[in-house]
């Protein structure tokens, strides 16, 4: 494995400008994804999640701004890009696929004309070239009959074959990372299943970095080999897939999972998190999860506690591991 | 009197239900289509007892329930609802009837009046079918808030100032306030996130406890079927494939179509990477105007002989609790 970064994100804050006043909805987000691997971003609606990809694409609109930070993409920071030559960067370095498929493919363009003409616009092919790559790839995202639905508008696919179809437009320029926003949120458990099958076969034989958000334990646990659980617009925790399911460390970690009911082991009643995700016009003083937190000390009422490094790889912001790193646990 | 009902008593019976959408094109209708939505549905379910319906989009969840609901009108069939055949009622003794049975839904925005507050939101209902008193009425309404935890204070706000949970316990409270024997709840956890879904999932299992509810409990998360259901039944394109306890059905599947749903929810645990998948299913839907002959998941089924081609296979029973429509079993 190539323990390089393909991309770094420090300390990325997000504003947004609102009638109540102004909103930090991503607050100081920093996580790495090494070459070759997935990365999976986890938190549950309104965390951030979004904004985030957002902003590594160059995508964030007014009335969001980026206002602290740093996105380094082979060690390049693309905030301190031109317009034209973030816009050149998209589709063929980074590429992004979005939760909604129908809603993110032009409804007056046929298929195959979308796919072909992301492959003309950044790569010199002429276009009986570009068609019969865009077919190669609509066969690569497992698509049967790919010469007809390369001639098919979108309305007439269904919600798996248009997300296909988006897979083929991302990969289109051989992106070096792709972006997945809930890519199967929308879709039924079958075609959940067939999607997540592509990518993971994208990561582990293709070797593409990607970035996958996701709020469904189950997609990560199939498809991360690293993973960043952000709440209330924070990261709260991060460490590679195995130790994070074998050790949870945060209190809303452990919470999102044993809130998950599993086919794999039945328990009586289920353990939900108490409470609401808090308002962002209105944040705890202290940690943002201590209104809901079984586990809260006096601290954390009012303090806000700080990333701790608890175990190899394994990163925790919660006051419970401040005493154990700095007091008797021997290593 | 009314004598308690025990588990093993049904309290609603639908047979040979069928309804077929009328989906002909153009103007003189020329070539009548149908779509069949619902095809030749039986099924019992019993008082005290969560029975869920699971299947890949469009299968006809919503249309059963609606038809159950008498929303909708069926093409064909019967529904035995605490043993009345509803669909001979008058419009009147029906709108009594329909009362024991309330539905809560999806989309717990869309299927709330966002003009109403709270408030008369929960008290529709009571207004509608019971003649209460101003002070019985807010007795009643605030005591539901109470049962589905909702502070008193929240009851004069409007339903877009509530989060997805907020508003789904909004639903259950006007679900549940003219004490209904049954309640069908269609998706009603698939909107909102895991730690709230594990709230609302926690309280529908309460108030079964509490109240004696009979759930027909709608999805598609088999994890969440698997903790809320006694009794499961698998649709497929219009027509229960595979029925069963929830113990027996969640340890073997005798459809391949359920054997492949099921290989199809994620593992729990990374550790789980490198277990084999047994069937993986293929392909999507096919049109549900035109479904295949014979049996209709044939076109996706690695199994499937001349047989299944040409035959339609007949719901039957393998063991007591346990019903399969597969010419081959597996
Ligand atoms: N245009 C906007 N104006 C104001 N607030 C916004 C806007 N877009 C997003 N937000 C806020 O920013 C926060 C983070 O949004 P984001 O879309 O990143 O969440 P997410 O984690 O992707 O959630 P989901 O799982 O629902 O997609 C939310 O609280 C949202 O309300
Ligand atoms: N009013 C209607 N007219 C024509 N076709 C309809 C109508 N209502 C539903 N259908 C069709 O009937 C079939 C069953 O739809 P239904 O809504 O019952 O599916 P479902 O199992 O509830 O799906 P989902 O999981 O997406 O909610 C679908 O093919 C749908 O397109
Ligand atoms: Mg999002
Ligand atoms: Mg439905």
């Amino acid at each position: 494995m190539t323990e390089k970064n393909l991309l770094e994100v420090i300390d990325l804050k997000v504003e947004f400008n609102t009638d109540e006043g102004r909103v930090l909805p991503v607050d100081g987000v920093s996580f790495s994804l090494n070459d070759g691997e997935t990365t999976a971003i986890v938190g549950e609606s309104g965390c951030g999640k979004s904004l985030t990809a957002l902003s590594i694409m160059g995508l964030i609109d007014k009335p969001g701004r980026i206002v602290g930070g740093k996105i380094l993409f082979e060690g390049k920071d693309l905030l301190c890009l031109s317009k034209r030559e973030r816009h050149a960067m998209r589709g063929k370095e980074l590429a992004m696929i979005f939760q909604e498929p129908m809603s993110s493919l032009n409804p007056v363009f046929t298929v195959g004309y979308q796919i072909a003409e992301s492959i003309l616009l950044h790569q010199n092919v002429d276009q009986k070239e570009a068609k019969k790559r865009s077919i190669e790839l609509l066969k690569r995202t497992g698509i049967p009959r790919a010469e007809k639905v390369f001639d098919s508008y979108p309305h007439s696919l269904s919600g798996g074959m248009c997300q296909r179809a988006m897979i083929a437009i991302a990969l289109s320029c051989n992106p070096k990372l792709l972006i997945a926003d809930e890519p199967t949120t929308a879709l039924d458990v079958s075609i959940q299943s067939q999607i997540l099958d592509i990518l993971h076969s994208l990561a582990k034989e293709d070797k593409k970095s990607i970035l996958l958000i996701t709020h469904d334990f189950g997609v990560v646990a199939e498809m991360a080999d690293q993973v960043v659980i952000m709440y209330a617009g924070q990261v709260v925790e991060k460490s590679d897939v195995f130790s994070l399911f074998d050790e949870p460390k945060h209190p809303y970690t452990q919470g999102l999972l044993r809130s998950t009911p599993k086919l794999s082991e039945d328990v009586e009643v289920l353990e939900a998190i108490e409470g609401i995700v808090p308002n962002l016009h209105n944040l705890p003083k202290g940690c943002y999860f201590y209104p809901r937190c079984k586990k809260a000390l006096p601290v954390c009422a009012n303090e806000r506690p700080d990333m701790q490094t608890v175990a190899d790889g394994h990163e925790v912001k919660c006051w419970l591991y401040y005493m154990e790193s700095s007091g008797e646990r021997n290593e | 009197m009314n004598v308690m009902n025990s588990k093993n008593d049904v309290l609603l019976e639908v047979r040979g239900l069928k309804k077929y959408f009328d989906v002909s094109e153009g103007w003189f209708k020329k070539e009548h289509k149908y779509l069949h939505a619902v095809d030749n549905v039986n099924l019992k379910v019993r008082q005290g007892e969560t029975f869920s319906i699971v299947g890949e989009s469009g299968c006809g969840k919503s249309t059963l329930a609606n038809i159950i609901m008498n929303l909708i009108e069926p093409t064909e069939g019967q529904i035995i609802f605490d043993s009345i055949d509803l669909l001979t009622l008058s419009k009147d003794d029906l709108r009594k009837k329909r009362a024991d049975m309330q539905m809560v839904f999806q989309n717990p925005f869309s299927s709330l009046n966002p003009r109403m507050r709270l408030f008369d939101i929960i008290a529709e209902p009571l207004r509608t079918h019971r003649n209460l008193t101003k002070a019985e009425l807010s007795d009643r309404v605030f005591e539901l808030m109470n049962i589905v935890g909702l502070d008193r204070a929240y009851a004069r706000r409007y339903p877009h100032e509530f989060s997805g949970g907020q508003r789904q316990r909004i639903g259950i409270a006007r679900a549940l306030a003219l004490n209904p024997k049954l309640i069908i709840c269609d998706e009603p956890v698939s909107a909102l996130d895991v730690s709230i879904q594990a709230q609302i999932l926690n309280l529908l299992m309460n108030l079964q406890k509490q109240y004696n509810l009979t759930y027909i409990f709608i999805a598609h998360g088999l994890a969440v079927v698997k903790h809320i259901s006694d009794t499961v039944a698998v649709m497929y394109m219009g027509k229960i494939v595979e029925k069963a306890s929830k113990n027996s059905l969640f340890s073997h599947q005798y459809h391949p179509y359920t054997k492949g749903l099921i290989s199809s929810v994620p593992i729990s645990n990374p550790r789980m990477r490198n277990k084999p998948q047994c069937v993986q299913l293929e392909g999507e839907l096919p049109n549900p105007v035109n479904p295949p002959p014979g049996c209709r998941f044939h076109t996706r089924c690695s199994f499937a002989t001349d047989k299944c081609k040409s035959e339609e296979p007949a719901l039957r029973n393998i063991t007591a609790e346990h019903c399969v429509a597969c010419h081959f079993p597996i």
